[in-house]
């Protein structure tokens, strides 16, 4: 792959990440809704204080001038990007927009990658099996198993989850990242805890996420068992193992493996509805926070991680696809 | 393992998963649950003395700080400061934390503090602290703007002084009481008050009228204002690592769902302290979590059958309801006609079943029969005499005795049941609710359009996001507003609920007090500028009067009917009997199943009050050592 | 007189589709003389390919083997064990399919596939050892290994992928090769060439082969037998010779005589009325009566069994004299 190609993709990359960010601007800022009147009612009622009090003293606080012209807000901003300064959140000035990236950014990305292989990986097994028994009572139990699990919404899933094994049996921890007891670094009793952590979150994910690979996998084999190769390298007296692994599986892996690269960029955003329920203080958590208070810069530094990430997987997708299928090759 | 055994099992755990989901669903409506409700049963033993406390916001690390107003500390602070004052909401009954002693003279108020208080940090505290709080928020401490000055008399005496006019007795202490005072420790925020001093010293005194008097009377111009607001701004930037107060509690530890609070070693008596622990949960599920028993005290309402549940399912788990300083209600546009019409609105206060309103919107409220008086209706009869709350105009559903009133307007009914006024037109109206009120705001108002629309005004109920719709209703958008109605957010003072009133309930039913003054009359026939009157309530230091003005401009509010007080909200209070002893009413456990009755006289009610640390801040329930680790 | 290195026996294979069943090869007994060119000709949609698949014992999934055996070498590899039917496969018999089916695997390269194949077949070779005798396959289809080896299957034409396949067959040194219509996606002159590897082949290495193919001009030129099949049976079989100079049943005759070359003139060309049978719905009797002129009454009633009308030559006719008489074969 040349070096020519790979300068043409960045390029249009990062052209895709200015119009990313400049949309994203512009949109928040269209947004209608007087924040500061909610935040200022439950400020009067928690501090003892009047309601214009508390407004004021919200209105303060939030790190935002409506004045301000919109392009001289952006200029800011864009000064800001490229120093690498995201800026600040607006509700709590000890945030700054990188240091929660930092914060939420691994957790999320630790359950994400986890999640996607595991289903990825069980979703390929399952889907070559179906493909090939086409009949048999472990089909059926997972063609059940596909349609009733995968179309429940994840945050059903995940409620679930949690109502059995962590408030009934106990087994799991009730929210969080990690323990309160242990020391974040690299030691031991903090990489337990935070596996521990992230198991509930991982088999929400992992239970509903596997069926649609389970499907993609079990058509792509099914085509792919079709076609004459196939069918030319039973003539040659390959077993069955080989023929399934090289011939069937390895074809039919290709369109997936894009897909899953794609997948992997958009579960960045998280999701915040699973992540609310363990309180898994991840990417979607934030958004959701975000979106909800108008803070509108880390909402916009949030989004851009995500539009990066989600850029970079393309990217990585392509690269994959010519290096998994010799008949294509970039140009 | 072969690949074969690997794919059976994948497919037997596929099968499992199913079936468990499938008994998890049905496992909750199993009727008889396993766990006992023998109060005989021994209990468990609470060595460690903890107290694990169960909702609550604080902002999740690295965002969490000690500054309280840089939004780092969120309701951590609860346990964590305090003030000279507390005041317990609901019965407004003031009790003293840091002040020690207290006279009024003329327009000076002498406080006497405490001597023995230090700062979690080591520091002594003085009275230096609480005047850097007054200090640094000049512009917002409502008190500033009835003071001349504050002295610091010498570490331990505060003196306020008063300007002219002087304002009650009764409110004075009411502002003393206002605000999270010991937040702002004068070591660590000490250059701020340096820097507002200065510009204070610069600044003219004020000549105009004293409703807009702005703190201590001193006129700022606009460049000292905005000098102010640049200090404000870099106090609330001020980065520290962990809440610094004078509370009994201190935090330990926190992540983005526990904090661990710890007792303050230098809080006088701190070792007496019946809880010696605080763990603060933050869970997404609170349900499955009081059902399970896994908490000890939660300050939320649930539905009637979801609450009985968790009270069965724990079997340990006691829920007190509380009537909250809040009512709910619906809001007319008086702008537009037919609502107008004062005869229109009492019609339609007469029509509405108030009751079915509250059963399905919340279970537990209590419901009224007043339009609205800009009073909590549970406080009327403390600030009301009882023969003039005998004139006020009751509502009881009756919907004949409405149509009567409808007709009396000058309404018939048309053949389709629809009113029609005397120039034959019909209306149709829209109540507009707060989305993020989740079923409470839908279900409400979309009953409250279903009698509207029996009766003959079709109604329909929509739905609006939180952060448009109150700016909508003040713009004229919408018919109707379900929402907040007679409240205040603390302190149930008439003062504090008439200024509210008229002041924000009027903008929202479209009334513009600064285009035209709102005169109402009494039950006497006067003339009563309902604005000013509230203004004025601040200066009456004689009760009789107080009572009789309060009285008068109630009545008036009620006949001017410019909305319908649907119900009084009531919240919930759990605690957990198997953890902790001494909770209130407790001989009552049995026969009420651990579902409590509203309390039933003051001393039931502040036992009640203080659970909820929203209503007696500064860990006031946990210095009182009345309930106990079990 | 030779042996037959492969007898089949009785074979009749189901096919199920959705409107019904049908017979795809119906009560057929064929042989493949031993180092002969045996040609197996008709319409598409006659049975050859099933047939041939029979042989190799990979008849289309959708296929049923109703009855029938199919001997080599005294065994029924019908009857065979998987691992054994493996072993038997590609190294006695091997298969050439039609040059239109891709039958390499396209995310392997030549030298992959043949070291797979021969790796499987004898697992304790070592790759470097039989490189030479991959180059030497290659060079006697007149291909260069030095570049063909290395490339992926997209990346060769038609004819050199053909090559590749010819090639490939005799990676194991087989008894038999099975050609399934082996150039009838090329140019006339690539099938040209191809032919002549083919023949060359077959003198050099003496191994039997089995051409199915629907072009009768190939046939004269190469095979030393011949069977003509006829929705699903067969009608005529025999030396070469014998049934080209007494050629007994109709449809045969039909075929032959069809066969263009540059002496004909239009107009004296006729193509065989009629359209070919609807397996599902075969009429009763003779299969070919319904385009028959010399049909009779007799042919609705009796399937024409395949009897000895000549040495060495076997037709399916019941009115084999009075055809040749009236086609002017025979006086």
């Amino acid at each position: 792959m040349s070096l020519k190609y790979l300068a043409k993709r960045v390029g249009s990359a990062l052209l895709t990440l200015v119009a990313v960010t400049l949309v994203i601007f512009l949109v928040l800022r269209m947004m209608p809704g007087d924040i500061l009147e909610t935040k200022a009612r439950d400020e009067a009622a928690q501090m003892g204080i009047t309601y214009e009090e508390a407004y004021s003293r919200v209105a303060t606080r939030y790190n935002y001038n409506p004045n301000e012209p919109i392009l001289q807000q952006l200029v800011r901003y864009v000064g800001g990007l490229l120093r690498g300064d995201l800026g600040t959140s607006m509700t709590n000035p000890k945030l700054t927009v990188v240091s929660i990236l930092v914060t939420a950014l691994p957790w999320t990305l630790f359950v994400v990658s986890i999640s996607l292989i595991l289903s990825f990986i069980i979703g390929l097994q399952l889907g070559a099996v179906m493909a090939i028994r086409k009949k048999g009572i472990i089909n059926n139990i997972i063609t059940f198993y596909v349609t009733v699990v995968s179309t429940i919404p994840n945050y059903i899933v995940a409620i679930l989850l949690s109502i059995v094994l962590v408030y009934q049996l106990g087994l799991f921890p009730q929210a969080g990242v990690y323990s309160i007891d242990v020391t974040p670094g690299f030691n031991l009793p903090f990489l337990l805890s935070a596996l521990h952590h992230a198991i509930l979150p991982i088999a929400t994910y992992v239970l509903t996420s596997t069926g649609g690979w389970i499907l993609n996998m079990k058509g792509s084999s099914i085509h792919t068992l079709g076609s004459d190769y196939v069918f030319a390298a039973r003539a040659r007296g390959l077993p069955d193992s080989i023929i399934m692994r090289k011939y069937m599986k390895k074809n039919a892996m290709i369109p997936l493996v894009t897909t899953l690269a794609m997948s992997f960029g958009g579960m960045m955003g998280g999701a915040p509805l699973v992540e609310g329920q363990f309180k898994y203080l991840g990417m979607g958590t934030y958004l959701a926070t975000a979106q909800g208070e108008r803070d509108y810069i880390l909402y916009q530094g949030l989004l851009l991680c995500v539009s990066v990430s989600v850029i970079i997987a393309n990217l990585i997708a392509d690269l994959l696809y010519s290096k998994l299928d010799p008949r294509i090759r970039l140009e | 393992m072969k690949k074969r055994t690997f794919i059976r099992l994948l497919a037997m755990t596929m099968a499992a998963i199913m079936t468990a989901f499938t008994m998890a669903g049905c496992y909750n409506n199993v009727q008889d649950t396993v766990v006992s409700t023998d109060y005989d049963a021994p209990p468990e033993v609470n060595t460690e003395r903890v107290k694990r406390i169960a909702g609550g916001y604080w902002p999740a690390p690295p965002g969490f700080g000690g500054n309280l107003s840089g939004s780092q500390v969120g309701d951590v602070g609860y346990y964590v400061y305090e003030s000279m004052f507390l005041v317990i909401v609901g019965t407004d009954k003031i009790i003293p934390r840091l002040a020690d002693e207290w006279t009024h003279e003329g327009n000076i108020t002498t406080v006497k503090l405490v001597e023995n208080r230090t700062w979690s940090d080591g520091t002594k505290f003085t009275a230096k602290d609480l005047y850097t709080y007054y200090m640094i928020n000049i512009q917002d401490a409502a008190i500033n703007r009835h003071l001349e000055a504050i002295n610091v008399k010498d570490d331990y005496t505060l003196e306020f002084v008063w300007a002219e006019p002087v304002i009650s007795d009764t409110q004075k202490m009411l502002f003393l009481a206002e605000g999270w005072q010991a937040s702002t420790p004068y070591h660590l925020f000490g250059e701020f008050v340096d820097d507002v001093e200065a510009i204070m010293a610069e600044a003219e005194p004020y000549t105009g009228d004293r409703d807009n008097r702005p703190a201590f009377g001193l006129s700022f111009t606009q460049e000292q204002r905005t000098a102010l607001k640049e200090i404000y701004n870099n106090f609330k930037n001020v980065d520290l690592e962990m809440p610094v107060g004078t509370g009994p509690y201190m935090v330990d530890k926190v992540t983005n769902v526990q904090c661990d609070l710890v007792v303050n070693p230098y809080f006088p008596g701190a070792e007496d302290l019946e809880f010696q622990k605080l763990e603060m949960h933050q869970v997404a599920d609170y349900n499955s979590l009081l059902s399970s028993g896994g908490t000890d005290s939660f300050i939320g309402t649930l539905p009637y059958d979801m609450s009985r549940n968790i009270l069965d399912a724990s079997g340990t788990m006691v829920m007190y309801p509380l009537l909250e300083q809040k009512s709910i209600g619906v809001i007319f546009n008086t702008r537009k006609a037919p609502l107008s019409d004062v005869r229109v609105r009492k019609a339609l206060n007469e029509v509405m079943q108030r009751s079915k309103v509250r059963e399905i919107a919340n279970y537990w409220a209590v419901d009224n029969d007043v339009a609205t008086t800009g009073l909590i209706p549970s406080t009327m009869e403390k600030y009301i005499d009882a023969d003039v709350l005998a004139q006020f105009d009751r509502y009881t559903g009756d919907s004949e005795k409405a149509a009567q009133m409808m007709e009396e307007a000058g309404w018939t009914r048309n053949s389709d049941g629809i009113w029609e006024d005397a120039d034959g037109n019909t209306y149709s109206f829209v109540i507009a609710a707060n989305a993020g009120w989740g079923a409470q705001g839908i279900a409400g108002a979309t009953e409250v359009a279903r009698q509207l629309t029996e009766f003959g005004f079709p109604t329909e109920a929509r739905a609006v996001e939180a952060t448009v719709v109150v700016g909508n209703m003040k713009e004229g958008l919408y018919d109707m507003l379900y929402d907040y109605l007679d409240l205040t957010w603390n302190i149930s003072d008439p003062y504090k609920a008439f200024s509210a009133y008229y002041g924000d309930v009027t903008e929202k039913a479209g009334i513009d007090l600064d285009e035209e003054p709102l005169i109402l009359k009494d039950y006497d026939g006067h003339e009563i500028n309902m604005e000013e009157a509230a203004k004025s309530l601040l200066y009456i230091n004689d009760e009789e009067e107080y009572r009789d003005l309060v009285g008068r401009m109630a009545w008036a509010t009620n006949d001017n009917a410019i909305g319908i007080n649907l119900y009084q909200n009531v919240m919930a209070i759990w605690e957990n009997s198997a953890t902790s002893k001494g909770l209130p009413m407790e001989d009552l456990f049995e026969e009420y199943d651990r579902m409590m009755p509203l309390p039933r006289n003051d001393e039931e009610y502040e036992d009640v009050a203080v659970l909820n640390r929203a209503y007696a801040p500064f860990a006031e329930v946990f210095i009182r050592n009345k309930v106990k680790p079990k | 007189m030779a042996n037959n290195i492969v007898e089949i026996r009785d074979m009749t294979v189901e096919f199920k589709k959705p409107r019904g069943s049908l017979l795809a090869v119906n009560h057929v007994d064929f042989d493949i003389r031993e180092g002969c060119v045996t040609a197996l000709v008709g319409e598409s949609g006659s049975g050859k390919s099933t047939l041939a698949f029979t042989i190799l014992n990979i008849v289309n999934t959708t296929g049923n083997i109703l009855s029938g055996e199919v001997l080599y070498d005294g065994k029924d590899i019908l009857k065979l064990g998987k691992e054994e039917l493996n072993k038997y496969k590609w190294k006695d018999v091997s298969m050439i399919f039609q040059s239109a089916q891709s039958a390499l695997n396209p995310l392997m390269t030549i030298q992959q596939h043949f070291w797979e194949t021969y790796h499987v077949h004898v697992p304790s070779a070592k790759e470097e050892e039989v490189i030479p005798r991959f180059r030497q396959l290659l060079e006697n289809v007149r291909l260069d290994p030095d570049r063909v080896l290395k490339l992926y299957p997209h990346e060769l034409s038609g004819g050199m992928k053909q090559r590749v396949m010819i090639a490939f067959s005799m990676l194991l040194e087989p008894k038999v090769i099975i050609l399934d219509e082996p150039t009838t996606a090329l140019d006339v002159i690539t099938q040209d060439y191809i032919f002549s590897i083919l023949d060359r082949i077959h003198t050099e290495t003496g191994v039997s082969m089995m051409l199915l193919t629907h072009d009768i001009g190939v046939v004269a030129k190469v095979a030393d037998r011949i069977a003509v099949m006829y929705a699903g049976r067969i009608v005529e079989v025999g030396d070469i010779f014998e049934v080209f100079r007494s050629t007994a049943h109709p449809y045969a005759h039909a075929l032959i005589t069809t066969a263009p070359s540059l002496l004909d003139r239009k107009e004296d060309k006729k193509p065989i009325q009629g359209s070919p049978p609807d397996l599902m719905d075969l009429p009763s009797g003779c299969a070919f009566r319904p385009r028959c002129p010399y049909a009779a009454d007799r042919c609705r009633a009796e399937v024409p069994p395949l009897v000895e009308v000549g040495p060495d030559h076997l037709a399916a006719c019941h009115f084999v004299e009075r055809f040749q008489k009236e086609a002017g074969i025979r006086e």
